[in-house]
């Protein structure tokens, strides 16, 4: 919710705002269209079609998570909380995956 | 709240409380109360006979390790013939004990102590805030936490007995343990996890009730940098639970579903168990169960230190009456030391067959890490330079837990390097090295807070004698107890076993400069039983303290700086009689100028404490 | 004194209490779903078998994406109506919303009792079949001429302190597996003859367990001393039982052992598998990485699902691969360095992991363009004579088959058990599902006791609706990720 401004409390502001949440569920259903779509497009490989998948959810969600939940402006204290928070997910994931994919045997055959 | 005359003794928590509410019933003033106090009173007391049960635990346990095959007088028999035949305690037994002993010690003994009851009481009342955030919230995150308790001691009374795997419950193990019954959901290793998914639970809703409330309930005046170092812990330990335990929720569940319902997340193609293929699809990675636990695994072992590093840093300024040495750079620390426990779990995990750029990972981090701690200590150890230290029982405690702590911590660094770990690892150089940091170390810093607030909570004092006579057999047991198992495990003596070593009789490792390694065992049992009777004067006085300990003549017995020492004795629901202001430093003791050692928070500039009594009418 | 800014922000935050609880308790949600979504990917970068790809229905995942979504629109829309000081308009949205939340459970439903439905058979090859038990021949495991039968009591296994919380060893549940024609009447050491039910069967217990005193235990220092009641039918019984209610699948052509612990000995009579095959999955029986589209195909040859199907369906399957590939050939040939058909995932599972239909409007990879009733009765006919009879097309247009237990190395059906696909979807559709059903419990609470916070301060309700909507918001934007990963990719 957009506390700093100052028709914060005028009806237009919010019925503005219905407008708005309409045209992004809009936006919303079109992008799940697009996503089953070209499910089954030859992009070269399963891992293209993969990635494209994953991008539009991205965006999808940007649109969720900055006008439905109000993150394009909110206060600092949030994203403050919300980047370690997905800084510490990222951790998680990535260092996991690192101790897959450096196994002891792979480097000591090379030596 | 209307002007109410303040008396000196503990009737104002009746008056105030009559003044909001016209009358409440024993039941909801007492048992589903959501006034923080009342709730962090009954996590502490909860959590302090689950501590006592951990401990018994581990009582007989020692038995079997110090004389392994015979049978234990007096408890022996009382186990059941299932358990102990003849008295004798079993392998089995000695499981069992050993990872309820490592579970409940943590997740049900010093996590609710350290930061559910004192971080409950104390913060609130030092930040000046009336209660937390959300009450009512509270009131669940104890009774999740107590219903999680019961399951969890419930499961001992199963036919399969409780979880027998260790407290880290590591799969595959912990997966096809107790698996060839009709009913798998009414085994010890499930009951595990699904009170687990409790206890999780209520830390989430505590964590997110103690980040709010510190947040935003801070009384006017109290800027961040005016916050008592107890409750920059605390928000830093809220932040650990709230982030690093929905891993193990995750794991928790995923071990629960190839329980109950046939998964392989955690079992790998082709696992064999009595000689016979488990009928299971496999491909599963029992190393992911390992990276989840410990993703929490090691934040929550600061959930285990910070709150008595906390206390202690609370306790030493009001004692030797010198403000807290580097204040700031604590705070530096613990934020540092918060961040980085995130990334240093796999210093748990050595021996899985990481590859070098890993592991050199792990390392450096977990090297990093050591620097934050040692701030921590030295700034405490500093403070007490040129202190004009009152040696009362709390202080003594808060004294011990320095030395004892840097022992656990500075064992600790070897482990750092997978190289020594490779060799360490599971021996009892490990056990001694981390019972170091949370036996002396966290529960004497539990201690030393429950005699420091005890008058805030009661209106009298703990006996001083009682307590001395609880404090120094405690040392000398805590020592004879820990110490020879860092001399064990250099010599290689493997942790879990029921036996203590019997095999290492006579052979050249059971021998250390003469020292029969073996003989060691029966000193350090000897010393966990004396341990047991050095806490008898203190559960006395725990308890005949709150009639016949010696009443406070103030509400401020201690003459401290912080918020919670200007609430009435013990403070009544809203706590405050007039809305707290803050106008100086946490720790502004001995400020030179002013006419009492004391200048506490509230106290505006040119005023003296007496004059603005702790609440003023 | 009250809790302050329970309604209006604290101005150096400026936050009010709520709004920062929700996002400290979406921040952990966040970990939660970042655990599982790691986990996800672990078991989906380097899967031991063929990782399941569009084996959902598109349908149902579709209609719940667009349903959380027009939920998370009114949702907002009902915060607004607060603010514009709308009651009534607010229960509708919110009314609304709730509703949304029960369709997309009831869709959920569906598809899960659909999967429960669902088999699939590993061959001892690696090959496997997929598809429905017919209704009239659930899988189920037959013992003739049982004569003994054991019942195993554990008079120790008692809790800490000899505490006994539940009952262990066997209880009559067996019985119920007994053909119609059998009764369970035994002689037991004595030779008494009894009537096997739940009393009887305590006095039996009872009789054993008072054989046992404490010095027995000692004398044999065992740890978990069991032991059993042997009893001996009058006349040889007949069992009819689901394999599920044995432990780990196990018998042998002697013996069933029974979850409890009970153990019949008899004769084992039938224990074939009728299968309505809808799909097979070959790709288990190539390396992972293989390269040539002729050794594959060439590997496939000999698969122990032709033994099943019969050699009618090979052929159409190697018609239909040669189709593919030719199509494959073409579609890339253009390309300045043609794509190699083992380099395309989406080859490799159309071809290898073939759909099979009795009837040509089902799917695009039906093999069967004549004579479908034909291939259906030589299938079934094949593997098992006896039973040829029995064949049929099956109710869902699909081959009937019938498989021997010695072929099978693995069956389940499309639950966790199946693998680790299966697992994570369970799993994390069930922990989203019981998001779903908590928000919609929070959100009926403001919908039906919000009136009177309303009344109080109309602000503080929508403070509460904008934090519920936040917490519904999560839901829906994990959903947006889950459904393109589970169902589509
Ligand atoms: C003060 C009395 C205590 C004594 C005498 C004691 C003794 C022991 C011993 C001997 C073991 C090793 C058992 C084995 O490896 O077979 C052990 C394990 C353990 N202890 Fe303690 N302990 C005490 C307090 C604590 C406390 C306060 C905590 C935690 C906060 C704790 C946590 C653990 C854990 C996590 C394990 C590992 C369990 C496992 O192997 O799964 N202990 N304890
Ligand atoms: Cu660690």
């Amino acid at each position: 919710m957009a506390h700093d401004h100052h028709d914060h409390d005028s009806p237009e502001y919010y019925k503005k705002q219905s407008k708005i949440i309409w045209a992004v569920g809009g936006v919303l259903v079109l992008g799940t269209l697009i996503t089953v779509g070209v499910m089954d497009w030859d992009m070269g490989s399963r891992a293209a079609n993969i990635a494209f998948g994953m991008f539009i959810a991205l965006v999808k969600a940007s649109f969720v998570a900055l006008i439905f939940m109000h993150l394009k402006s909110e206060r600092g204290l949030i994203y403050k909380v919300l980047f370690f928070t997905v800084l510490f997910a990222i951790g998680l994931f990535v260092l996991t995956y690192l101790g897959y994919a450096d196994p002891l045997h792979s480097k000591f055959i090379g030596y | 709240m209307s002007a109410v005359t303040a008396h000196h003794d503990h009737s104002h928590a009746d008056h105030a409380h009559e003044h909001d509410h016209p009358k409440q019933s024993f039941l909801y003033k007492y048992i589903f109360s959501t006034d923080h106090k009342v709730i962090g009173i009954q996590y502490g007391l909860t959590a302090m006979c689950f501590l006592l049960w951990g401990f018994f635990l581990m009582m007989v346990m020692r038995w079997s390790i110090a004389f392994p095959g015979t049978e234990m007088p007096l408890f022996g028999h009382l186990m059941g013939e299932r358990w102990a035949p003849g008295g004798v305690v079993s392998p089995e037994l000695y499981n069992m004990f050993g990872a309820m002993h490592g579970t409940i010690m943590v997740f049900l003994g010093v996590v609710p102590l350290g930061f559910a009851a004192f971080g409950n009481y104390i913060m609130p009342l030092q930040i000046g805030a009336v209660d937390m955030a959300f009450p009512k919230l509270n009131a669940w995150s104890y009774w999740l936490y107590f219903i999680g308790g019961v399951l969890m001691m419930l499961s001992f009374f199963l036919p399969t007995g409780a979880a027998q795997v260790g407290w880290t419950n590591y799969s595959p193990l912990a997966t096809t343990a107790q698996i060839d019954v009709k009913n798998i959901f009414f085994t010890g290793q499930t009951q595990w996890l699904f009170s687990m998914v409790f206890l999780i639970s209520s830390s989430l809703l505590g964590s997110v009730n103690f980040i709010t409330t510190i947040l935003n309930l801070r009384c006017k005046g109290m800027t961040w940098m005016r916050l008592p170092f107890f409750c920059w812990a605390m928000l830093v330990v809220g932040f650990l639970l709230l982030l690093a335990f929905p891993p193990l929720e995750v794991a928790a569940v995923m071990q629960l579903a190839d329980r109950l319902f046939g998964s392989s997340f955690f079992l790998p193609t082709g696992l064999v168990e009595g000689n016979k293929h488990l009928d299971i699809a496999g491909g599963g990675s029992p190393l992911l169960y390992q990276h989840l636990f410990w993703f929490l695994g090691h934040p929550e072992v600061y959930v285990l230190i910070l709150p008595a590093i906390a206390i202690v840093s609370d306790v030493i300024p009001a004692n030797i009456r010198r403000p807290l040495w580097g204040y700031k750079s604590m705070i530096y620390g613990v934020l540092t030391l918060g961040f980085l426990s995130f990334i240093v779990w796999a210093h748990h995990m050595y021996l899985t067959g990481m590859g070098p750029v890993v592991s050199t990972f792990f390392q450096i981090t977990t090297v990093l890490i050591s620097v934050p701690s040692v701030i921590l200590l030295t700034c405490l150890m500093i403070s007490l330079w040129g202190g004009s230290i009152r040696f009362n029982s709390a202080m003594l405690f808060a004294c011990a837990f320095l030395p004892m702590f840097g022992i656990g911590g500075l064992t600790g660094l070897p482990l750092a390097f997978s190289t020594i770990d490779l060799y360490l690892h599971d021996t009892y150089y490990v056990i001694g090295h981390f019972h170091y940091v949370v036996a002396p170390g966290t529960i004497f810093g539990l201690f030393a807070g429950i005699y420091h607030w005890y008058p805030k909570m009661t209106g009298r004092f703990m006996n001083e004698t009682l307590g001395r006579l609880h404090f120094w057999p405690s040392l000398v047991c805590m020592n004879l107890l820990f110490s020879p198992m860092l001399i064990q495990g250099m010599a290689g003596f493997h942790r879990r076993w029921h036996d203590g070593g019997v095999a290492f009789a006579g052979t050249s490792s059971g021998d250390w400069m003469g020292i029969p390694l073996l003989r060691l065992n029966e000193v350090m049992s000897f010393a966990a039983w004396g341990l047991a009777i050095a806490q008898v004067p203190f559960i006395l006085n725990l308890f005949f303290s709150i009639k016949g300990g010696k009443k406070v003549k103030s509400d401020n017995p201690w003459q401290a700086t912080t918020l919670e020492w200007a609430t009435p004795t013990p403070p009544g629901h809203g706590n405050f009689l007039q809305e707290p202001v803050v106008y100086r430093d946490a720790y502004d003791y001995s400020v030179p100028g002013a006419e009492t050692d004391y200048s506490p928070q509230w106290l505006p500039e040119g005023v003296k404490p007496e004059e603005k009594l702790t609440h003023m009418h | 004194m009250e809790i302050p800014y329970t309604v209006k922000p604290r101005p150096d935050t400026g936050l009010f209490n709520a709004k920062i609880g929700i996002w400290l308790f979406l921040a952990s949600e966040v970990m939660l779903f970042g655990g599982l979504f790691s986990a996800y990917i672990f078991l989906r970068i380097a899967p031991e078998g063929p990782w399941p790809v569009q084996v959902l229905t598109v349908k149902w995942g579709f209609i719940n994406t667009l349903v959380l979504i027009f939920s998370s629109v009114t949702v907002l829309q009902a915060w607004v109506a607060l603010k514009l000081r709308k009651f009534r308009l607010f229960q509708v949205w919110m009314t609304l919303t709730i509703l949304c939340a029960g369709g997309f459970m009831v869709i959920k439903s569906i598809e899960y009792a659909d999967k429960f439905h669902h088999f699939g058979v590993l061959l001892k090859d690696g090959s496997s079949v997929e598809g429905h038990f017919p209704a009239d021949h659930p899988y189920h495991i037959k013992f003739d001429e049982v004569k003994t039968v054991t019942l195993a009591v554990k008079p120790h296994d008692k809790g800490l302190f000899g505490i006994a919380l539940f009952r262990h060893g066997s209880d009559t549940e067996f019985l119920k597996y007994l053909e119609k024609d059998s009764k369970p009447e035994f002689k037991d050491a004595e030779g008494n003859v009894i009537t096997l039910d739940d009393k009887t069967l305590d006095a039996l217990r009872a009789k054993a367990l008072n054989k046992w005193g404490w010095d027995d235990v000692k004398k044999k220092s065992k740890w978990t001393p069991d032991e059993f009641i042997t009893l001996t039918a009058t006349s040889p019984l007949k069992f009819d039982i689901p394999p599920s209610k044995l432990f780990d699948n196990a018998y042998d052509a002697h013996k069933a052992h029974f979850r409890d612990g009970t153990v019949i000995d008899g004769k084992l009579a039938y224990d074939s598998m009728h299968l309505e095959v809808d799909r097979i999955d070959l790709r288990r029986l190539f390396a992972a990485d293989e390269k040539s589209d002729q050794k594959a195909l060439e590997s496939v040859q000999n698969a122990d699902v032709w033994r099943i199907l019969g050699g009618d369906w090979k052929k159409k399957f190697n018609e239909h691969h040669d189709v593919e590939h030719n199509k494959f050939v073409e579609k890339h040939k253009s390309q300045k360095k043609p794509q190699q058909p083992m380099d395309n995932s989406d080859y490799v599972r159309h071809v290898y992991a073939m759909k099979i239909s009795l009837d040509d409007a089902h799917g695009h990879a039906s093999a069967a363009k004549t004579g479908g009733e034909g291939l259906a009765a030589e299938a079934a006919g094949d593997s098992h004579g006896a039973h040829a009879a029995e064949a049929h097309a099956g109710s869902h247009g699909h081959p009937l088959v019938v498989i021997e237990k010695k072929d099978i190395s693995f069956w389940s059906n499309f639950t966790p058990k199946y693998g680790n696909y299966f697992a994570i979807y369970f799993t994390l559709t069930g922990l989203h599902g019981l998001h779903v059903i908590g928000g919609a419990l929070v959100l009926s609470h403001m919908l039906l006791f919000g009136k009177r916070i309303y009344d109080k301060d109309p602000d503080h309700l929508a403070n509460r609706v904008e934090v519920g909507g936040l917490f519904w918001h999560f839901v829906d934007l994990v959903w947006i990720f889950l459904f393109p990963l589970l169902y589509l990719l």
